[in-house]
């Protein structure tokens, strides 16, 4: 802190309202074309645990393209076939029988949990293949179980599975990123694994059924298909192919057993944190069903149950009702079988939804699991809840800050804190008895800067059968540091800040074409709901209702306010929202 | 009025008395009415009288998935081949009786997947040139094939075999044939003619392949054709100047790329005009003028390359298209209306509507003569 601002001993700065938490990753991923597709049969809500699914179109809608003799199989027999018995039976017609005893194609390739039922949908959509609910399912997690990524192979592309929203990806080469992620996410193949000549036949797959895919704007600069079928298949098979030693290895580790206790906890952009705990029980065949029992940092209780398969031996997809919302879960094990992390989001609005991370832990042990606010400002009170398992004996803050115990019970303690006005900046321990959380608290002086989470965010008009896709801001204070320098590794977080938010248009072509006016609405929380789908009529050109818009949020601070901007596209409905992007 | 406004004022009189003179040769039936055709989903093509502002007849379309793309009408103005069935087939109407006098499928073989990706007639209405990109269907893959232009006799029925084909390069995206019907010209990635009797790939004129320093190939995709009143094709593509930054105004041209279809001459140009997405451009009969359109219609100058005027339009719109007096220009593509500007003032004069606002899509405006 260099601004050496005297210490007050009350000041109110409005509604200061200090959340702890991560923020969501920004960007964007608008290179994909937007696309309609024939609805697809998703699977049955009541018996699936994976997101309903749907393959992409790029183009104009396209007709169910049936194969010259459609396939319909019905089966009745006296005993329950296995799994690969099934596969032969549903895929068999078409897929031969190879020498190693598999089938083709279908041998040549691993994928996710999704990729499996992506490439089942797509048979029955295109390809005039029915497929039963319970087939399906039953395919998918054979297939994946047997052919699916090692958990390190899914990791920097994690983000795409958790349906997370606004994601920019990088690193990815270049080549790849152009004729792949102009369409998909790069994710899309980085999930795959196949050698070049199997690559290759995606390629011809791809101009076989979308032939105006060379005529699109990143293709047509090019000479695609030449490029399609050689450099990216053999790009492909270098990076990405079939066999490989961290598939090999994790197949034959020994499958970890998820029941038991563990500890919750989350950020929700724009709703706050929540802890508690996890109980999951096995009911057989690698499918659990779990209880929460979660308190939010507004102080409420939220209980959930889940029913869950674990696929490939880590991947946790879950389904189930937290409070009276329908969600979805998209967890993965670590290899350790310690920790289960991802996302979960409302059940028909994927944008909504909230990290989550659970570490198992013993039931009977002391166990801090999270705290909020997490930032205690100097030389102020505040309440502090900790919330955790087996919570007994005294509490301490750390240095410099004094703590009173309110309220507490074994899983809750609420203490009211007061830093000094001398205190430095800076982590402090949190330790309740024989349980300890290491910098859990962050001392602050005050907001230096603000940065909001997305910096470049994507909304959707919605109408008809597709809801809007809203999106969620939130200002995240920042501390310049021991150095006194804004953007530096030594800045210190003070996590999502309430603010005041509004939109202001992104430039001159949105001043003119009045985006503010149209593109939607921006509330106290930061969550901006776009506007309805369709030609307006109102509008210049009677464009849609989309906007390009900056997105400002503005803190107090001491010596005045904070303040920044984001940058929100609100654009036109996607049809397609398969569940690798 | 100064002898050399005077004297400019006369050339381009004549200049657009030939140019008529030249577009009612061209089309070679220079006493019949003009008329505009259009398409729209799910399966209607409409014959409009421009001059009366109406719908004077209204066709629908037979056969499965219509979905009207493009379509050329025959040199004598009575049959309509539309391709249908989202790209796969190729669909006659006579514009007498509405009846259905010729269909082709693109993909007679059972295994085959086939697109069409072009239309278009010779001069003397006997045969239909197409355009596919086709792919087997294995049991267990897709196989990419050779894409061709295959040949139809117009006279073929109602179940039209190819009688003939012949390997053309991938990504084409529009056919147009001289005049003498010697040439059958192949707008792709470059600019291809083909003696479309022998199916001989002739030349080649470098588009994408067009290597020019701190210039990137142009940009173009143009599926429309625009031509019937001069027979001259004129397309805008758009390039970038490789050695400046994109944030620089300079960063981006577009020019015309141009091919007279009676004299094969051929040219590519860039304008000076800023910048800005324009999906077509019709040439008017007097040669000198071209209108463009997408957002903005802007007439342009041939000969300095510079706009002449800039209007708004009500919403974006695909195509212009030219009355044969170069007096009206016509709006189409993307919904239902299809608007009447004043060529010389740009002033919108009226509009007719489609009914039932059916979307005109991707299908064109044709102009066509008839008795």
């Amino acid at each position: 802190m260099t601004r050496g601002r005297q210490c007050k001993l009350t000041h109110f700065l409005g509604v200061l309202l200090l959340i702890i938490g991560s923020a969501s990753l920004a960007g964007c991923d608008e290179s994909e074309t937007d696309a309609q597709s024939t609805p697809p049969e998703a699977m049955s809500p009541a018996e699936s645990t994976l997101s309903s699914t749907s393959v992409d179109a790029p183009e104009t809608p396209q007709p169910v393209t049936p194969t010259p003799q459609p396939i319909s199989i019905t089966v009745e027999p006296s005993e329950p076939l296995a799994a690969s018995e099934l596969l032969s039976l549903y895929c068999g017609a078409c897929h031969t029988p190879t020498n190693n005893g598999g089938l083709s194609r279908i041998s040549n390739m691993r994928k996710t949990p999704e990729g499996w039922d992506m490439s089942i949908v797509r048979m029955s959509i295109f390809h005039g293949v029915d497929v039963p609910v319970d087939i399906r399912r039953t395919l998918v997690k054979y297939l994946a179980d047997a052919q699916g990524l090692a958990p390190s192979e899914t990791q920097g592309h994690r983000a795409v599975l958790e349906q997370r929203h606004n994601i920019i990806e990088t690193g990815f080469d270049e080549e790849l990123n152009v004729m792949c992620a102009r369409c998909h996410s790069n994710a899309r193949y980085a999930l795959q694994r196949r050698d070049t000549d199997e690559w290759n036949l995606l390629a011809n797959m791809h101009a076989g059924q979308w032939q105006s895919i060379e005529y699109q704007a990143l293709a047509r600069d090019r000479n695609w298909w030449e490029i399609a079928s050689t450099i990216v298949p053999e790009k492909l098979g270098s990076l990405y192919p079939l066999e490989t030693t961290a598939w090999s290895d994790w197949r034959a580790m020994p499958r970890e057993d998820l029941s038991g206790t563990w500890a919750v906890t989350g950020h929700w952009p724009g709703k706050g944190d929540y802890a508690g705990a996890m109980e999951i029980d096995a009911d057989g065949d690698d499918a659990y069903h779990a209880t929460y029992t979660l308190t939010t940092s507004s102080g409420d209780t939220l209980t959930g149950t889940t029913k869950a398969i674990v696929y490939t031996g880590y991947e946790w997809r879950g389904r189930g009702t937290w409070g009276d919302m329908p969600i979805r879960e998209i967890f993965a094990l670590s290899e350790e079988g310690t920790e289960l992390t991802g996302r979960w989001h409302i059940e028909d609005s994927f944008e909504i939804g909230s990290d989550f991370s659970a570490s198992r832990v013993d039931a009977n042990a002391p166990h801090i699991t999270s705290v909020w606010p997490a930032v205690v400002e100097s030389g102020e009170s505040v309440d502090v809840t900790i919330i955790g398992m087996n919570l007994e004996g005294d509490v301490s803050l750390g240095p410099d800050i004094k703590a009173q115990v309110t309220e507490r019970s074994a899983t809750k303690i609420i203490v009211r804190a007061k830093a000094k006005c001398s205190a430095a900046s800076g982590l402090r321990n949190i330790e309740v008895g024989d349980a300890s959380a290491q910098n859990a608290l962050t001392l602050y002086e005050d907001v230096d800067y603000i940065q909001i989470s997305p910096d470049y965010g994507i909304a959707r008009v919605g109408g008809g059968m597709t809801p809007p896709v809203t999106a969620q801001f939130e200002a995240i204070g920042y501390t310049n540091g021991p150095d006194g320098i804004a953007q530096t590794e030594d800045d210190l977080s003070i996590g999502p800040l309430q603010a005041e938010w509004r939109v202001e248009a992104y430039d001159e072509v949105a001043q003119a074409l009045e985006d503010v006016k149209y593109a939607g609405t921006l509330d106290d929380s930061g969550l901006f709901t776009p506007g309805d789908a369709g030609p307006n009529p109102e509008r210049k050109y009677g464009t849609n209702n989309v906007g390009d818009l900056k997105i400002i949020a503005s803190v107090p601070t001491y010596n005045g306010k904070a303040e920044n901007a984001a940058h929100l596209i609100v654009t036109v409905q996607k049809w397609n929202n398969p569940p690798i992007q | 009025m100064a002898a050399s406004d005077f004297k400019s004022s006369i050339t381009r009189a004549l200049l657009f008395c030939l140019g008529l003179m030249f577009s009612q040769s061209a089309a070679g039936v220079s006493h019949a009415k003009e008329y505009l055709l259009t398409a729209a989903k799910p399966d209607r093509l409409f014959l409009m009288d421009m001059s009366a502002r109406k719908i004077v007849r209204e066709y629908k379309i037979p056969g499965p998935m219509i979905a009207p793309m493009t379509f050329v009408p025959s040199p004598d103005g009575k049959t309509v081949y539309i391709v249908t069935n989202r790209e796969k087939s190729i669909t006659g109407i006579d514009m007498d009786s509405g009846a259905q006098v010729f269909s082709a499928d693109m993909s007679p073989e059972f295994d085959i997947r086939t697109k069409n990706f072009g239309l278009e007639i010779s001069p003397d209405g006997k045969e239909l040139y197409s355009y596919d990109v086709a792919a087997r269907l294995h049991p267990d893959r897709y196989e990419v094939l050779e894409s061709r232009i295959s040949v139809f006799a117009t006279d073929g029925g109602v179940q039209a075999k190819a009688i003939r084909s012949f390997a053309a390069p991938r990504r084409i995206h529009l056919l147009m044939m001289s005049t003498d019907g010697n040439s059958l010209y192949a707008l792709g990635k470059d600019f291809y003619t083909f003696d479309p009797v022998s199916g001989e790939l002739v030349d080649t004129y470098p588009f994408l392949n067009w290597k020019r320093p701190n210039m990137s190939p142009p940009d173009l995709l143009n599926f429309w054709p625009l031509w019937d009143q001069t027979m001259i094709f004129r397309s805008l593509y758009t390039v970038a100047r490789t050695n400046l930054p994109p944030t620089d105004p300079n960063a981006f041209a577009v020019g015309i790329l141009s091919l007279d279809l009676k004299s094969g001459e051929m040219g590519v140009e860039e304008l000076k005009i800023p910048p800005e997405v324009l999906f077509t451009i019709v040439t008017s009969p007097n040669r000198r003028d071209a209108f463009a359109v997408f957002n903005n219609l802007v007439k342009i100058d041939l000969e300095t390359g510079e706009a002449v005027k800039t209007v708004e339009v009500d919403h974006s719109y695909y195509i212009a298209q030219i009355s044969g007096d170069g007096r009206e220009v016509y709006l189409g593509g993307t919904m239902c209306d299809i608007p009447i500007y004043a060529a010389d003032t740009l002033e919108k004069l009226d509009q007719i509507e489609l009914p039932g606002c059916p979307d005109m899509a991707g299908s064109p405006l044709k102009i066509i003569h008839r008795d």
